[in-house]
C-alpha cells in the first residue's frame, strides 16, 4: 500500500507537470516554473504569519498570491525596462525566494516549515500523511486528494483552453487579432502553474518540482508534430520514470524523487542521443 | 471614405519611447489592389502595418476599415508576420495551422464541422498545397510556408491580407510564385497591403505604392514612385532604393 500511495502521488504530480509543462515550453518560458515555485515561499510565510495556520487554504492562497505577482512583476520587468524573459525571471526568483528565507529566519520560531522540505521534499513521507476521518475512516494520504483535485482542474483548464492556449503560444498577435484575450489566458496559465507548484512541491520538494514540469516535454518535443502529442507523449513518459524510479530508488535506497527526476534526465539525453543518430544515418527530417 | 476604399488611416503616429516610428500618417487603400509599403530600414513600414492590422494601438489618429470602425472589421482583416517572428519549429502542421482561423467560429467543446473542414481543404488546394496538410510546417520550403500562412488568411474570409516582407529568403522561383498567387488573390477582388524591399520587381504586382520614411514621402502608381525624386531622397542617394 505503501508504495501505491507514493506511486499514485508521483504520477499525479508528473500528468500536472507533463500537461503545464508542455504549454510552457511551447510558450518558449519553462524557466517561468522555476520563478514561480521559488516565489511561493515567502507567500506560504506571510500567509502563515498572518493566519497563524498551516491549514492548506492559507497556505494555498499565500502561494497564489506570490506566483501571481512574480508572474505579473516577471511580465512588467521584461516588456517595460526590455529586459529579456530569462533575465527577469532570474531577478524575480532570486529575489522572491531570499526574501521568503529571510522572513523564515526573522520568525524562524512562529514558523514551522522547514527550508529542506521546502526545497527537497520528500516522496517517502507521503504515506505519513495521512487523512483520518473523525470516524476513523483512513482516506488515504492527503496529497493524493489534493493532487487528485489539481489534476481534474489543470485537465479541464487545458481542454477548455487548449485552443486559445496553443494560439497564444504559436503566434500571440493572430489570437489577438482573432478576439482571445492573450493577458487574461496568460495570467489564467500563471494561476494553473502556482496551484500546481504548491500542490506538488509538497510532496517533492521545489527543485524537483521543476524536473516534473520542465524533462518529459523536453523529452516528448524531441519526436512529436502535434500538441497533443506532446501532452500525451510527455505525460505518459513522466508516469513511466515515476514508476520506474520508485522502484530503482528502492533497489538502491537513494531519495525516491532525486532517482525519478535523474531517470527523466537519463530519458532524455537517450532520447536526444537516438534522434541525433536517427537524424545522422536515417533520414534527414524530423520524425511524424 | 470613399466607398472603393478597404481601409483608411488618419493621422496615425506610433513611437517607440522617444523615437517617432510613424508620424501622422494619413492614406486611404483601394480595394482589389496591391499596395505596397516601401521605404528605408527603420522607416516605420512594419509599424504601420501593425497599425492597420489592429495589432497596435496608434499612439494618435485612427483607422478605419470598410467606412466603419477597425474593430467591427478585424475578422476581415488577416495579418502574416515576419518569417523571423514566426517559430518554425512548433508542433503544428499545415492542415492545423489553416484551422487556427476557425478557432473562433467553435466553442471550445466542438469539433471542426465537415463546412470548416472543407473551407480549410479548400484554401490549402488554392495555395497548392496539397499533399502537405500533414507536414510540420518547419518542413516547408520558403514558398510553402508563406502560402500556408496566406491559406490560414484564406480560410478565415479576409478581404484585406496584411503581408510583411513576404519576400524575405524566398528564390526567384518561389517569389514569381509568390507574386502569381498575389496577383490571383487581387484579382478575386480582395485587397493586398504587403511591405516590400525590392524595386527591382515592385513594377512587377505593385498597383500603388505608398514611400514612407516616418511620415508618407509619395503615394501613387508604382511607377509614379519609382521615378518619383522623392525615392531617391529616401534613400539619401541619387539611384534606386534597396536593390536585390
Amino acid at each position: 500500500m505503501i508504495a501505491l500511495y507514493i506511486i499514485t502521488v508521483g504520477c499525479l504530480v508528473a500528468v500536472n507537470g507533463a500537461i503545464l509543462g508542455s504549454v510552457l515550453l511551447l510558450r518558449r518560458m519553462s524557466m517561468m516554473c522555476d520563478a514561480i515555485v521559488h516565489a511561493i515561499l515567502p507567500g506560504l510565510v506571510v500567509a502563515y504569519l498572518i493566519t497563524s495556520s498551516r491549514g492548506s487554504f492559507a497556505m494555498l492562497f499565500g502561494a497564489i498570491g506570490s506566483g501571481i505577482i512574480a508572474a505579473t512583476l516577471v511580465e512588467f520587468v521584461h516588456l517595460k525596462f526590455r529586459i529579456t524573459r530569462e533575465a527577469s525571471i532570474g531577478l524575480m526568483f532570486t529575489t522572491l525566494f531570499s526574501i521568503g528565507i529571510i522572513l523564515l529566519a526573522l520568525f524562524a520560531g512562529q514558523v514551522k516549515l522547514d527550508q529542506d522540505c521546502v526545497l527537497f521534499g520528500e516522496l517517502a513521507y507521503v504515506p505519513l500523511d495521512l487523512w483520518i476521518t473523525d470516524e476513523g475512516l483512513n482516506l488515504g494520504p492527503y496529497p493524493i486528494w489534493t493532487l487528485a483535485f489539481l489534476t481534474i482542474g489543470v485537465v479541464t483548464y487545458v481542454s477548455v483552453g487548449f485552443r486559445p492556449l496553443v494560439l497564444c503560444a504559436f503566434d500571440k498577435e493572430f489570437a489577438r487579432l482573432q478576439g482571445i484575450k492573450v493577458q487574461r489566458w496568460h495570467y489564467s496559465l500563471m494561476l494553473m502553474l502556482s496551484l500546481a507548484a504548491v500542490t506538488s512541491f509538497q510532496a517533492v520538494g521545489a527543485i524537483m518540482v521543476m524536473g516534473f514540469f520542465i524533462l518529459p516535454p523536453a523529452t516528448a518535443y524531441l519526436f512529436i508534430s502535434s500538441v497533443r502529442s506532446l501532452i500525451l507523449l510527455s505525460s505518459s513518459i513522466g508516469i513511466l520514470c515515476v514508476v520506474s524510479g520508485f522502484y530503482l530508488a528502492q533497489y538502491l535506497n537513494v531519495s525516491i524523487a532525486g532517482c525519478i527526476i535523474t531517470l527523466n534526465g537519463f530519458v532524455f539525453f537517450s532520447a536526444l542521443a537516438s534522434k541525433l543518430y536517427l537524424k545522422l544515418n536515417l533520414s534527414p527530417v524530423r520524425n511524424t | 471614405m470613399t466607398p472603393n476604399s478597404c481601409l483608411l488611416a488618419r493621422n496615425l503616429s506610433f513611437s517607440f519611447g522617444e523615437n517617432p516610428a510613424i508620424h501622422e500618417i494619413s492614406v486611404e487603400f483601394t480595394r482589389g489592389k496591391i499596395t505596397g509599403i516601401m521605404g528605408p530600414n527603420g522607416s516605420g513600414k512594419s509599424t504601420l502595418l501593425k497599425c492597420l492590422s489592429g495589432i497596435i494601438e496608434p499612439h494618435s489618429g485612427d483607422v478605419l476599415a470598410f467606412g466603419g470602425l477597425l474593430s467591427d472589421f478585424q475578422d476581415k482583416i488577416s495579418y502574416i508576420p515576419q518569417k523571423e517572428k514566426i517559430d518554425w519549429d512548433f508542433p503544428i502542421t499545415v492542415k492545423d495551422l489553416v484551422r487556427t482561423s476557425l478557432y473562433k467560429s467553435l466553442k471550445w467543446y466542438e469539433r471542426f464541422s465537415a463546412e470548416l473542414i472543407r473551407l480549410s481543404d479548400q484554401a490549402i488546394q488554392t495555395m497548392g498545397l496539397e499533399g502537405f496538410e500533414n507536414k510540420q510546417i518547419g518542413q516547408l520550403s520558403g514558398g510553402q510556408q508563406q502560402r500556408a500562412f496566406l491559406a490560414r488568411a484564406l480560410a478565415s474570409n479576409a478581404e484585406v491580407f496584411l503581408l510583411d516582407e513576404p519576400f524575405t529568403g524566398l528564390d526567384a522561383k518561389a517569389t514569381e510564385d509568390l507574386i502569381r498567387i498575389l496577383k490571383k488573390i487581387r484579382d478575386d477582388g480582395k485587397s493586398v497591403i504587403v511591405v516590400h524591399h525590392d524595386f527591382s520587381n515592385a513594377a512587377l504586382f505593385l498597383d500603388e505604392i505608398i514611400l514612407l520614411k516616418t511620415t508618407v514621402l509619395k503615394f501613387g502608381s508604382a511607377n509614379e514612385v519609382i521615378n518619383s525624386p522623392e525615392l531617391r531622397r529616401a534613400f539619401g542617394f541619387p539611384g534606386m532604393g534597396q536593390m536585390h
